[in-house]
């Protein structure tokens, strides 16, 4: 009987290892909301390379990272997963784990899907080890019914323009600007874009160390922040619904990520129809016109490259316009590709702006800055937000100098 | 000459059965360990070995991807004392233990007084205590929007004083922890009145009838009757109301993440945040370090102080 039962337990376990072995690779992320499209892009990739991928989805996003890295530490890096740029990309690539996709974006850049621009986006260093799941520019969402009844006839092109509007939207009863800092993290958004509107070299400068948090380039950004919140230019922060005061039309513009069109069109305002889409302009003449980008990075095991070589043909799919297609048809997402359909009407806004004023990319705050300084920094931006008074303001930066002191003096 | 009382051969006889007594002995002694072997086995790798393993990691440099097999000797407890906002952390973490020690005994024992012999005491019982089988997850987010600007809390208070109120008792450093404590009390208030209520039952009614035969008053017979004989009770209340003190987790981290400015981390909240969302583990790993230190040192004073109170009471 005892012997039986063995065996039974034995067959059982060797089956479940069969089964997990005729499973090639795995494609981890942690991207929620975004089911449909990776089911697309991993049923592509399969087709595309003949090898037999699983998509496994891990949140929330610090559990992810923490399994990601605790398996690179412990040599089993997963074959495929999404990650992060900026810093988050650079630390990753120095485990020396990731495969190098020189020859991917070569062949991708002569074929006209993307530009050295994305290239430089999922690059250390030169030399490119990420391949693009989605690219997100900030631009302002507008209503346009708000600045129809404000009189306001087109976006602002300068930063007179904008307060004009500012101005005239509030005497038409709207609150000028949406501005959340609900999810511990929107605390940012305002910071990175004063600070690249005024200076967008210190704003970099910032991301490693250079530029001081309580120097004049941040007294600057954030006098004028202050002053924003003293004109009433905001909604209140401790609003918990993001998108609460857009959709009931109580705010008329929306500093955000383009990928927000989609959410505000599942909640009945429709692209293109309700909503528009400027950059907002440098404060000085002479400033550079910059935009901020967000890009979601996916990456390879170097060891699966190699072992595998069919991944190759996986990652090239994942590149191509039709799997860019397929997840802007799925979530709405911008693959990047410059020769997919734009998903929605403000996307196709924004590479109109891009394509015209050809602006310098400036990789997202959360991405450029040390992993290890997010959390802690973007609180006491969020602290600002709930307390936007200059002596909080000065207090603020003189914490947050003191983190970024006590973090470069570890390094 | 008389033949000795204890002759050679009982000597071997004894020692024979003295060798089989410890052989018999040493074959329970064995079986026993047989027995509790798994559970010993477990106790030491689920908790000793991640103790060890825990204390060794805080002298690391790990942090991401690197860092495990570099030694840093004390470098993650000094940068503990570098944080800007560490005070806070020791300030936040002091006012659980505190407030977790005093509110729910304080609260617990009035139910536990106002409720014995009450009419309908066991359905009173019931709903204090229904409070602490909710998910700590499920009472932070209920509690998160008593306190919202618009929520229950300023509406009352609203309509009292006859004006709006949007306080953000969760959005400002002062009122945040105090409101995230209070919500730790209502949900454990419950718990420390049925221990309380125990201890109670415990107590012999002789001198208590005795006291009111010779005319002491309630004051008088709770003072010197019922609380001393009621301290034992009250002193492990208390240790598991310090230990839930220095571990609150799940409300702060539902009622408070990242607002404002940490101004809300305790020290088990702080040893999470470093761990799991800067990927700084051996920093996480000295915090731990820290906080079990603490609890334990506490927890070994309270219980020193209960064996005295005990002796003094026998």
């Amino acid at each position: 009987m005892r012997v039986s039962t063995l065996l039974a337990s034995a067959a059982i376990t060797a089956a479940g290892w069969t089964a997990a072995s005729a499973q090639d690779v795995t494609f981890y992320y942690d991207k929620s909301g975004w089911d449909e499209g990776f089911a697309a892009l991993i049923e592509g990739a399969s087709e595309a390379s003949g090898l037999d991928i699983a998509g496994q989805q891990q949140t929330p996003t610090d559990r992810y990272q923490a399994y990601i890295m605790s398996s690179i530490a412990g040599g089993a890096t997963p074959a495929i997963f999404t990650w992060w740029n900026g810093k988050q990309l650079d630390s990753l690539v120095e485990t020396g784990e990731i495969a190098d996709l020189t020859a991917l974006w070569d062949e991708a850049i002569e074929a006209g899907w993307f530009s050295e621009a994305e290239r430089e986006l999922f690059s250390v260093d030169g030399t490119p080890y990420a391949i693009p799941l989605n690219v997100a520019r900030w631009p302002v969402l507008y209503n346009k019914d708000a600045f129809e009844a404000a009189g306001i006839e087109q976006p602002p092109q300068s930063w007179d323009e904008l307060i004009a509007a500012a101005d005239a939207l509030k005497e038409a009863g709207y609150v000028p600007f949406n501005a959340p800092a609900v999810g511990g993290w929107m605390g940012f958004i305002w910071f990175s874009e004063l600070m690249i509107r005024t200076d967008p070299d210190a704003f970099v400068g910032l991301t490693d160390g250079s530029v001081p948090y309580d120097g004049p380039e941040v007294q600057r950004a954030m006098e004028i922040w202050t002053d924003f919140y003293e004109r009433g230019y905001f909604t209140d922060a401790r609003e918990q619904d993001e998108t609460r005061f857009m959709v009931n039309e109580e705010a008329a513009m929306y500093l955000i990520g383009e990928w927000t069109a989609g959410i505000l069109a599942n909640r009945g305002m429709e692209p293109g129809e309700q909503i528009g889409a400027f950059l907002l302009p440098p404060i000085d003449a002479e400033t550079e016109n910059s935009v901020i980008v967000e890009a979601a990075p996916i990456v390879f095991s170097a060891d699966a490259m190699e072992e595998m070589p069919a991944l190759m043909d996986a990652a090239r799919y994942l590149m191509s316009p039709e799997a860019g297609n397929a997840l802007g048809a799925a979530n709405g997402i911008y693959s990047g590709n410059l020769m997919t359909d734009a998903p929605n009407a403000i996307v196709s806004d924004v590479n109109a702006i891009i394509a015209e004023d050809a602006p310098r990319s400036i990789v997202r705050w959360w991405e450029a800055v040390p992993p290890e300084l997010q959390g802690d920094l973007v609180s006491q931006m969020n602290a600002f937000m709930l307390d936007p008074t200059e002596e909080n303001a000065q207090r603020v930066m003189d914490d947050m100098q003191a983190l970024n002191e006590s973090y470069w003096a570890f390094q | 000459m008389s033949a000795p009382l204890n002759p050679p051969i009982s000597q071997a006889i004894r020692a024979e059965a003295r060798k089989r007594e410890i052989a018999a002995r040493r074959r329970s002694g064995r079986v026993a360990l047989l027995f509790i072997a798994p559970a010993l086995g477990l106790v030491a790798l689920f908790l000793l070995f991640p103790v060890v393993f825990n204390l060794g990691l805080s002298f690391t440099r790990w942090q991401r991807f690197s860092g495990l097999d570099e030694f840093g000797g004390l470098m993650n407890y000094q940068r503990l004392f570098m944080v800007p906002y560490f005070s806070d952390v020791v300030i936040n973490t002091a006012m659980w233990v505190i407030g977790a020690i005093t509110l729910p005994l304080a609260f617990g024992l009035g139910l536990a007084l106002l409720l014995r012999g009450v009419p309908g005491e066991g359905l009173f019982k019931s709903l204090f205590f229904l409070p602490r089988v909710l998910a700590p997850a499920a009472v932070g987010t209920i509690w998160f929007y008593v306190y919202a600007p618009d929520g229950v809390i300023n509406s009352l208070a609203g309509a009292a004083v006859g004006q709006d109120i949007d306080y953000g008792w969760l959005f400002e450093s002062h009122t945040i922890t105090p409101a995230i404590i209070m919500t730790f009390v209502w949900q454990t208030l419950g718990i420390n009145m049925v221990l309380l209520l125990l201890g109670m039952a415990a107590i012999p009614r002789d001198p208590i009838e005795a006291a009111h035969v010779d005319g002491a008053s309630s004051w008088q017979i709770f003072r010197h009757i019922v609380w001393p004989l009621l301290l034992p009770t009250v002193f492990v209340v208390t240790i598991l109301n310090v230990i839930a003190g220095f571990t609150a987790f799940d409300l702060i981290w539902v009622m408070a993440n990242g607002y404002p400015a940490q101004r809300s981390l305790s020290l088990a909240v702080y040893m999470y945040y470093e761990t799991f969302s800067n990927s700084r583990w051996a920093f996480g790993a000295a915090i731990a370090v820290m906080l079990s230190a603490l609890v334990i040192l506490v927890s070994w004073a309270l219980t020193v102080m209960q064996s005295r109170v005990e002796e003094r009471i026998r």
